[in-house]
């Protein structure tokens, strides 16, 4: 009786104190869990809700994947924990449950684990229901845990925090098993020493001591865990530029850190209550400010508000301020916690960037050129209106074809050629007169000029082309074309019929310098027999007819010459080099010898710059102006003959001046003309051909020529000579 | 006095004032004994190489110089000339071209068809005798001075 009395006594004290040790090792786990779970939690949607904000547009895989990749960053840095204890992210794919990573004493897993099983991952399936809290369940093993869990709203995710319940009761089940033992040993050996009553006292008291150890030990875990985990968030906090703040409602003092002063423009050790920090806020932010925080403490929800600030140093500032409540073991409010964030570039940022996107979207839209984004494997991402309307598709069908598709077949090769080294990045862009093909199957003429937009690490995102509708340069092109090989066609003709009229006329000059001659030479010729044979038959009068015949016979002979000669101008080919003109001027002075010898005359000859001409036709000019020069001083004493070159306008006009007996101006426009005298015959012999042909040949040398005379006062003739190279 | 029978100019003229006023100036000065004149290309061809109506002359008897005008009925005067530089028994008789300008004087000399010398017509003495000079004969003149 008494054994089983004492068993049962030994049994009862054992089971208690392991209960009362088993309650406490696992409220003390529960503790850290969900210290571990609400913090790592807390810190996630932080960095979440920041990287909502502020991460770009063109983040791959938005700002999700950015917070993630954060949050896998710092965690593959650190080395957790307790033995056996786990941290999870994870979130629902339709039922199941997917783990984004996984994080034990081993180190981070990223494996992507999906549970398929309802019965399995039970706390994470808790977290993601949007419930908070420790329970314990199974995990995603089937393992028996104790785990800690907490929704992350922001980003549709759970996080838990677990140890397998083995690991909290292992010891505790050892030592229960080792009380068993013992109360079943005492019972007996009780028996025999009744008397040593002192016996299991001393082992109840050796049994209290170990499990006092055991818990301290304990004790001092949760602490190294604590500090961690505060180490982790402070790390957090400084990388993500985000103060932290503290507010005790039931003293009403509110704590800040040095980054949430720095935000203000306050110096990190500043103090300052919660009315100094409020009234910083801009007036109109002030009362939604309130609601928010009061909402939070009354319901629990953590609040997220955007105030405008005004800081020390005058300048706007907007923080963005979130925080959540905390209760006491009543369940009362006593404090406030949270974080601010300097978002005031962000914002700028942002509203710049939707200035810019809205500015850029209208000039898209609007713009009079068809423009189109395309995508490196050349797929129409987005086209403009007028893009659309110069191939006849609507948006969406060309969002199904690739440029390709509805370019010209023959431009195809060209394009995607250009295409491919643009991607390739080997251009930074390229033009490319092609057809696109119209929806009716028409082909239209554009000019496109595409270049590439690219990521920030050079990955090709897409080309943007401007496309210009040229289809009327290029009918205008091809008129023009066409027009030219008319022209050519007609010039051929006229050319052909040229050459066909010049040989006539060269047939023609031979003809008259061969027949036309034979009968003056026959006149002049049976004339002089006359004259010889029978001079002394012939009275003086009948000699001198005789002699008028043939003077009118060889006159008629040099018309004939000098006609010949000016046609043969027209057709002769020049041949321009650079020559001394006074040298030239010597030479024709010199075949002039016979009728100047007997003359007095003064030759005047100034400065010539060498001239680039056709030297024979050139010297036929010299040879006449002089001539003429030359005849018309006749009488004068002395004669005075004068040549030189000027600069006019670049251009160098030679003149050859005389004090001879000059005409009258009115007359001077048929000075060059053909058969042409200003002076009767018997005052000056010519044949009024010599002019005739200077005009001829300056104007073939495309130069210029023109005279200035007074009757009786001298001329000067002026000319130019163009550049005959042409 | 020279053989009759020898022919000292040949005269290759179609027109016939040319072929007078020729004459008038040769004979005048007593420059040529004997003169014959034909009146076509096809004629100088014939009594060059004894054919047609020249069919019976002896073609021995060559003359020793030949005036040959350009521009000639049927045959013109540079196929004349062509014939006569073609053929070893008229090759080497001197030829005057007679032209009516210096500018048909430059188209039969770009022939380059052995022409000895040009005679711008109408002939008169003095061009002949340059002509001679020019062609080196004096011989033609020399061997026959001026018959009173």
């Amino acid at each position: 009786m008494l054994y089983v009395v004492l068993v049962t006594a030994c049994a009862v004290v054992a089971a208690t104190a392991i209960g009362i040790l088993y309650r406490a090792a696992l409220e003390a786990e529960r503790r850290q869990l969900t210290l571990t779970a609400r913090s790592q939690a807390e810190l996630i949607a932080a960095v979440a809700r920041f990287d909502q904000m502020h991460v770009p547009l063109e983040y791959p895989g938005g700002a999700f994947e950015a917070t993630l990749s954060q949050i896998v960053q710092a965690y593959s840095k650190f080395r957790p924990s307790d033995a056996g204890e786990e941290l999870g992210v994870g979130r629902m794919r339709g039922e199941d449950v997917e783990f984004l990573f996984r994080f034990d004493e081993t180190g981070a897993q990223f494996d992507g684990l999906v549970v398929r099983d309802p019965g399995l991952a039970e706390p994470m399936r808790a977290a993601l229901a949007g419930r908070s809290g420790t329970m314990i369940g199974r995990d995603y093993r089937g393992v028996k845990v104790l785990a800690a869990f907490e929704p992350i709203p922001e980003l549709n995710v759970g996080i838990v925090a677990k140890v397998p319940l083995s690991e909290v009761h292992g010891p505790l089940v050892r030592a229960a098993s080792a009380a068993g033992a013992l109360a079943v040993v005492l019972a007996m050996a009780s028996l025999l020493a009744v008397k040593r009553l002192a016996y299991p006292i001393i082992s109840r008291l050796e049994a209290s001591a170990r499990q006092l150890a055991t818990e301290s030990e304990k004790r001092q875990a949760a602490l190294d865990g604590l500090e961690r985990n505060r180490r982790q968030l402070e790390l957090s906090l400084k990388a993500g530029a985000i103060g932290s703040w503290h507010w005790d409602l039931t003293t009403d003092v509110m704590t800040c850190d040095a980054r949430t002063l720095g935000f203000l423009g306050l110096p990190p050790d500043a103090t300052a209550d919660r009315r100094d920090l409020e009234a910083f806020v801009h007036p109109e932010d002030m009362a939604r400010l309130a609601v928010a925080r009061e909402e939070s403490i009354r319901t629990g929800r953590a609040f997220e508000c955007e105030v405008r600030v005004q800081r020390t140093d005058g300048e706007d500032a907007i923080l963005s301020v979130h925080g959540e409540r905390r209760l006491d073991n009543e369940g009362r409010a006593v404090a406030l916690d949270g974080v601010a964030m300097d978002v005031t570039r962000q914002k700028a940022d942002r509203r710049l960037l939707e200035e810019s996107e809205a500015r850029f979207r209208s000039i898209f839209e609007q713009a009079a050129v068809g423009i189109a984004n395309v995508s490196p494997e050349g797929r129409f991402l987005r086209v403009n209106e007028r893009f659309c309307k110069m191939l006849g598709y609507k948006p969406e069908e060309l969002a199904e074809r690739t440029f390709l598709e509805v370019t010209h077949a023959e431009d195809q090769e060209r394009d995607a050629a250009e295409f491919a080294r643009l991607v390739a990045g080997e251009i930074a862009s390229y033009s490319i007169e092609k057809r696109h093909l119209r929806k009716d199957g028409s082909a239209l003429w554009v000019d496109r000029t595409a270049s590439f937009v690219r990521a920030a690490d050079g990955t090709p995102l897409y080309s943007v082309s401007i496309i210009q509708d040229i289809s009327a340069r290029h009918r205008a092109e091809e008129e023009v074309r066409r027009l030219n090989e008319e022209l050519e066609e007609r010039v051929r003709v006229r050319t052909a019929q040229l050459e066909a009229a010049n040989k006539e006329l060269e047939a023609f000059s031979y003809s008259v310098s061969h027949d036309l001659r034979a009968p003056l030479r026959a006149v002049d010729g049976f004339s002089r027999i006359l004259m010889e044979d029978c001079e002394e038959a012939l009275s003086s009068e009948d000699m001198r007819h005789l002699q008028a015949i043939r003077a009118a016979a060889q006159r008629m002979g040099m018309l004939i010459d000098d006609l010949l000669a000016l046609s043969r101008l027209g057709r002769k080919a020049l041949d321009p080099v650079e020559f001394d003109v006074r040298a030239m001027i010597e030479q024709v002075r010199a075949e002039l010898e016979r009728e100047t010898a007997d003359r007095a005359i003064e030759f005047r000859i100034g400065e010539l710059p060498p001239m680039r001409a056709d030297r024979v036709t050139m010297r036929q000019v010299l040879t006449n102006l002089i001539a003429n020069a030359v005849k018309y001083t006749r009488g004068r004493q002395p004669a005075i003959i004068e040549i030189g070159a000027r600069h006019e306008d670049a251009v160098t006009v030679y003149f050859i001046r005389d004090n001879g007996a000059g005409f009258d101006m009115r007359y001077a426009d048929k000075l060059f003309g053909v058969f042409q005298r200003l002076h009767r015959a018997d005052e000056f012999e010519g044949t009024g051909v010599g002019l005739a042909i200077v005009h001829r040949i300056v104007v073939r040398h495309g130069g210029r020529i023109w005279a200035e005379s007074e009757p009786d006062k001298g001329a000067t003739f002026h000319f130019t000579i163009g550049d005959c190279d042409a | 006095m020279p053989d009759d029978g020898d022919i000292e100019i040949l005269l290759v003229e179609d027109n016939p004032d040319d072929v007078e006023l020729t004459l008038h100036a040769l004979k005048r000065y007593k420059l040529a004994n004997r003169i014959d004149v034909v009146r076509d290309g096809e004629e100088a061809l014939d009594y060059l190489f004894g054919r047609g109506a020249y069919s019976r002359r002896d073609l021995s008897r060559r003359p020793r110089v030949v005036l040959l005008d350009l521009k000639l009925p049927k045959v013109d005067g540079l196929e004349v000339l062509k014939a006569m530089k073609a053929d070893p028994a008229t090759r080497s008789i001197p030829v005057v071209m007679l032209t009516s300008s210096r500018e048909e004087r430059d188209v039969v000399a770009s022939y380059k068809l052995g022409v000895n010398s040009f005679i711008v017509k109408p002939v008169d003495f003095e061009q002949f005798v340059d002509a001679v000079r020019q062609m080196g004969y004096y011989w033609l003149l020399l061997n026959h001075p001026p018959v009173e």
